[in-house]
């Protein structure tokens, strides 16, 4: 099989036919017409609906749990607690694994039971028949709070001393975050759940050089990935003892392997099949499965279930409130001389929030020669975090970046330049002592400062702010099929969930090796059982590994129906060449794919390709974003009048799907800055649990979102191709909260930036 | 209570059913009458996903009861693309990269149609305006409006063409083989 | 019925009743309860007599949420934040009431008894909204706070109706309408007092957004803090009264 591609030449990316060119989504039919089919859209006979009781306290022990009225209601076929756990693989930090509650809760929202009925009305009028009592405990809200002695402690059901931390998600984002050298610091604080420290050089005597510094304390309130599809599955454990599982996921092997694990199964007997997804970010690997599972076993027929909008965004896995402590200070050039940064991050109510990670880049994206980093992983007794789109990255670029651009105009230079002087580049090491390969950090920063927008003549009430991040991305192992119809047409399989768009990269892909038009390509996602093995769709692998997999597969393909041809033509195969689906020989003969697919069936038999992909090291991504944003003075109001992100995406295989997730990661970041927060009330409940009241940006908050593609070749990705969606949603936050900053002429250390909070810090004379 | 008899016309074709009164026109659509490419994202009324047409009108099938569209026509996504082909709205939104996960693209389709049908030559901000109703968390809007722009700006759609969707572009066979 | 649940013993269909849906812009402004609030925020009658009850109307959720929702609904639904009611109480609007004793008509500022809360009686419904046509040199308007542009609920709302005198400068007589601030939609005694019978400068402006600022009763909620609401409240008082203030110079 032949090896990747080396790093495409300016000639090479010319001669490419399908690669590189900004063409649809080859789902797109299906979703404009309402063909698509997401999880919540499959029924099967005898099918029962799934609903869930959960607690309304954030910290209780649970007294009398009595099911038994639930459990007589007519139409009710099964009811489970946390005495159906019994049995099951259970770690005592595992949020998917404690998927009900016992004699504990630990947030508002937590499931206590949940009820399989015949229909939706009977699951929803028993669950008010379940009896609980509990006594209820004060909870303890605040990291900063939680951290000191005296405060309440959270502790889980079963842990002895030593908690074993299941961290196995955040190494699917962030593949280097699995290699990290966690110094052992004796933990002194309350409900620290892990800790990390980094350190490099002598910071006492980096501030000592120092011409200026800059100090403060940014916070970045807890959002919820909002995927506009609510978490849905639907679950069969059937006789033969099979478990199906039709699930909204990104990661449909893990899944399968987690249920594995849990219900103490052989890979065998667990089938997942991942439906079209309405969106994850990050947080749909499965963690809601087991509730399904669970009834599906005791009433021994499917159950579906599908959350509401609002006991997702109460119970499922919103992404971290975080402080973060920066000083940092420069010489006049404009040198950095050092860094100390603290990150303290709210996991919730159990552990596994991006801390590690988000502590690392703290010093992502700039040439450091002393820093100091801690990060503490903090207990809470709010729902537990998940992973959202470069977890933890967003929550640390508003204090990073909040602070150099500061430092910046302290020290009376462009903030872009500052960055420049700055950026880290190819050999250098990033905290954890990771050496950087070559990426675009200088590259996404010069594609803004040579951009328009940074020439803007600025209006009354106006601001202008930059910035600038960073992602390692996943890197799994990855494999695929292409097959050849007698047709004349391909299928790739594989078993990606296609999250971004990835498929249509992916048959480009196919296309380009294959040598035929697009049209004739088409990519099936088949379930666990069926299809080769493929990662998560996290991280931003999927074009990166599967890439190279879907590459290997087709030219495999390819090469077989080479030596079918070359047998037909009397040619050697050398003499052979592919123009749109005809392979020409230099004898002028000429034959189709498809006669050779049709005759491979008749004679050699069929012609299947395969492609396998090692996991490989991370190749980071950078994006940079400038934002002009007009704040009126009286009210405090943000509106975005223009923003720019810059991305380097190595080699845009599909540069309209780049484009795509560059201006959804960028609208995300934005919603981060201005209007998302879940809110919780004294007691812990979420008190804004609706679209009405927890804001994602409408369309008419918004200008049309400008993107500039750079392309600093990854040696390992596809033709050159990096990860591409996370990147996008770092920067653009900061660079919002900078240029709010800009316009009012004072700095901004709560996110997100809301009206009144504006309004206060305009205002503001040390009140709020 | 006991069920109520409808009378209605989803998608051009006559429908008679029982329905409880409670029963939502969501849950008509998708759960009596298997149309599921209308979603419900919120359940509230708050992002648009579940948006169909009654007589015309784009309303949010979720905040709609089975019963009102007793004697009413209603059009659901199924009903848009007629003998296989899309129209204008879909098309665009396809061929300018406006679909990503795809779970609010039948929303925004419902609503764009009816909007572009009662206001043909939208400002970019009218535009928005008109559907800001329509919650999308993955594409930042940008290619939405930029292909419903290209409605208004009446430029070609190649989706729109018949046959569009389902021919293949084969070569032809070489001569002599 | 989403909200308290669907075990309610009887529904009844009020769609056939034809005169709950009637609008008509003949003279008075008549609004069934069942009119929609996109029939009104796209009148063209409506705005040309009554602007900024098209103000209020076509800030109603979205373009799906004001074909669905009725004037009656939002009056009836009594949130303090109900965008439609303030322009309506400020154009001395009546509320017309059926029931099984006969029917009633009551100023509409006193429908609103608190939150969720009306002046309906048992059995009782509201079956229409009346509103006069503005005397001469008269113009009001609504605007509200909103973090988003749609889809959203008013932080604090206020709508000014103002009638000037001939002289075409001095404010005669104002009506200013606050929602979101107290438990009900309120009339601010001290802002019209700080209008009536002054110019509208800048001092004049300040005063009115002083006292509609001293009149509120706000609360502190998930949506903004009191203090913030009465700050807002002063912004959006003279913002709102400058806009009426042209639109009667203008009339």
């Amino acid at each position: 099989m032949s090896e990747v591609l080396d790093r495409p030449s300016v000639r090479q990316k010319a001669s490419y036919k399908v690669i590189g060119k900004p063409l649809p989504r080859i789902d797109g039919v299906e979703k404009v017409t309402g063909a698509a089919k997401f999880a919540a859209d499959y029924s099967l006979p005898g099918m029962l609906i799934a609903k869930v009781l959960r607690s309304p306290h954030a910290h209780a022990r649970i007294t009398r749990l009595d099911v038994s009225k639930a459990a007589a209601y007519p139409g009710v076929v099964a009811v489970v607690t946390g005495e159906d756990l019994e049995g099951i693989e259970r770690e005592p930090t595992s949020r998917m694994q404690n998927a009900l509650a016992r004699t504990q809760v630990l947030f508002a929202g937590q499931p206590i039971a949940a009820v399989a009925a015949t229909t939706r009305e009977a699951a929803e009028e028993a669950l008010p028949l379940i009896e609980v009592e509990y006594e209820v405990l004060p909870p303890v809200l605040d990291p900063l709070e939680a951290m000191k002695p005296g405060s309440p402690t959270i502790k889980h059901e079963g842990s002895e001393a030593g908690v074993h931390i299941d961290r196995s998600e955040e190494k699917i984002h962030a593949a280097g975050a699995g290699e990290l050298e966690e110094e052992d610091v004796e933990a002194e604080t309350n409900n620290v759940s892990s800790q990390v420290h980094f350190k490099r050089g002598d910071v006492e005597a980096g501030f000592r050089q120092a011409d200026a510094i800059v100090e403060g304390r940014w916070i970045s309130s807890s959002v919820h990935q909002s995927y506009m599809e609510p978490h849905a599955t639907l679950a069969y454990w059937d006789a033969s003892g099979t478990v199906n599982i039709w699930t909204s996921t990104q990661a449909q092997f893990n899944v399968r392997d987690s249920i594995a694990r849990m219900f103490h199964l052989p890979i065998s007997k667990v089938r997942v099949v991942g439906t079209e997804i309405g969106g994850g970010f990050g947080a749909k690997f499965g963690v809601m499965a087991p509730i399904a599972v669970l009834l599906s076993r005791k009433a021994k027929r499917p159950v579906k279930h599908v959350l509401t909008r609002s006991e997702d965004l109460i119970g499922a896995t919103p992404a971290p409130y975080t402080v973060i402590d920066v000083k940092v200070g420069a010489t006049k050039t404009g040198k950095i001389t050092a860094l100390k940064a603290r990150v303290v991050m709210d996991t919730g109510a159990f552990p596994g929030a991006p801390m590690s990670i988000g502590t690392i880049l703290c010093g992502g994206s700039y040439k450091l020669e002393n820093f100091e980093l801690d990060g503490y992983e903090v207990l809470t007794n709010k729902a537990s975090v998940g992973a959202y789109r470069a977890p933890g990255a967003p929550n640390v670029a508003f204090g990073i970046e909040g602070a150099i651009e500061q430092l910046a105009k302290k020290i009376g230079m462009s903030p872009i330049e500052f960055r420049l002087r700055n950026a880290i580049e190819e050999g250098d090491k990033w905290p954890n002592g990771n050496a950087l390969p070559a990426v675009g950090c200088r590259a996404v920063l010069e594609a803004i400062r040579n951009h328009p927008i940074m020439s803007d003549k600025l209006g009354p009430n106006e601001g202008r702010g930059v910035a600038v991040g960073a992602w390692p991305g996943g890197a799994g192992a990855a494999s695929a099929y292409c097959r050849a119809n007698p047709d004349g047409t391909f299928q790739v399989i594989t078993g990606t969930i296609n999250l971004t768009g990835s498929t249509t990269a992916l048959a480009q892909i196919a296309a380009e090796e294959l040598g035929v038009p697009m049209a004739l390509v088409s990519v099936v996602t088949g379930d666990t059982s069926e299809s080769p093995h493929s990662p998560a769709a996290g991280g931003s692998q999927i074009t990166y590994t599967m890439g190279h997999a879907v590459q290997r597969a087709a030219i495999d393909c390819r090469e077989k129906m080479l030596a079918l041809a070359a047998r037909r033509l009397e040619v050697d195969k050398s003499q052979l060449r592919i123009e749109d689906g005809v392979v020409k020989a230099s004898n002028d003969k000429a034959v189709t794919y498809k006669r050779l697919a049709d005759q491979a069936l008749q004679s050699t038999g069929p012609v299947v390709g395969e492609g396998s992909h090692r996991p490989g090291r991370p190749f980071p991504g950078f994006a940079a974003t400038a934002a002009i944003v007009h704040v009126d003075p009286d009210t405090g109001a943000a509106r975005i009048k223009r923003i720019v992100t810059a991305q380097d995406a190595g080699f845009a295989i599909n540069p309209m799907a780049v484009e795509g997730q560059m201006q959804g990661g960028t609208v995300q970041g934005a919603g981060m800055a201005l209007t998302e927060e879940l809110v919780y009330n004294q007691d812990g409940r979420v008190a804004n649990p609706g679209l009405l009241d927890y804001r994602l940006l409408t369309c008419g908050d918004l200008p049309m979102i400008e993107t500039v593609i750079v392309e600093v070749p990854a040696e390992a990705g596809p033709y050159g191709a990096r990860i591409i969606g996370e990147p996008p949603i770092v920067p653009p936050g900061a660079a919002i909260g900078n240029a709010i900053a800009d316009a009012i002429g004072k700095p901004i250390y709560h996110f997100p930036a809301t009206p009144e909070r504006v309004f206060y810090a305009v205002h503001s004379n040390g009140k709020r | 209570m006991a069920r109520q008899a409808i009378k209605l016309k989803v998608n051009g074709q006559n429908v008679e059913a029982e329905v409880e009164p409670a029963k939502l026109l969501l849950d008509f659509v998708r759960d009596d009458l298997g149309l599921t490419g209308t979603k419900e994202g919120c359940g509230t009324g708050d992002c648009g996903a579940c948006t169909v047409h009654l007589n015309g009108r784009p309303v949010h099938s979720c905040l709609t009861l089975a019963v009102e569209a007793d004697g009413a026509e209603v059009t659901t996504v199924e009903g848009i693309a007629q003998d296989g082909v899309l129209n204008a709205v879909q098309a665009a939104i396809v061929e300018y990269g406006g679909t990503q996960c795809g779970f609010c693209i039948p929303g925004f389709v419902m609503m764009a149609t009816a909007f572009l049908r009662d206001h043909p030559k939208p400002t970019e901000d009218e535009l928005r305006m008109g559907i800001a109703g329509n919650l999308c968390r993955c594409t930042g809007y940008d290619k939405i409006v930029r292909g419903l722009q290209a409605v208004v700006d009446g430029k070609e759609l190649a989706l729109t063409k018949p046959g569009a969707l389902t021919d293949i572009p084969l070569p032809p066979e070489p001569e002599g083989e | 019925m989403k909200e308290r649940g669907r075990n309610v013993p009887l529904l009844v269909s009020l769609r056939r009743v034809g005169e709950l849906a009637a609008m008509s812009t003949n003279g008075v402004l008549d609004l069934g309860a069942m009119v929609k609030c996109g029939d009104v925020a796209w009148s063209a009658d409506v705005k040309k007599g009554w602007p900024m009850v098209v103000d209020g109307a076509d800030l109603v959720g979205s373009v799906q949420i004001r074909n669905k929702a009725t004037i009656g609904g939002n009056a009836c639904n009594a949130a303090p934040s109900a965008d439609v009611v303030p322009s309506l109480i400020a154009l001395d609007a009546r509320a017309h009431i059926a029931g099984p004793s006969g029917t009633r008509e009551i100023p509409l500022l006193e429908f609103f008894k608190g939150p969720g809360q009306t002046a309906l009686a048992q059995g009782e419904l509201l079956t229409r909204i009346s509103a006069p046509r503005p005397a001469a040199g008269s113009g009001g308007a609504y605007l509200r706070h909103v973090p988003r542009r749609e889809m959203d609920i008013a932080v604090v709302g206020v709508a000014v109706n103002l009638q000037l005198d001939s002289d075409g400068r001095t404010v005669k007589d104002a009506r200013v309408v606050l929602a979101s601030v107290a438990p009900t939609p309120i009339r601010s005694a001290a802002a019209e007092r700080a209008l009536i019978g002054q110019p509208l400068n800048d001092a004049t402006l300040a005063a009115a957004g002083e006292g509609a600022a001293a009149d509120a009763r706000p609360i502190s909620d998930v949506r903004a803090s009191a203090d913030y609401r009465r700050e807002l409240l002063k912004v959006y008082t003279r913002r709102v009264a400058q806009i009426a203030y042209q639109r009667a110079r203008g009339s």
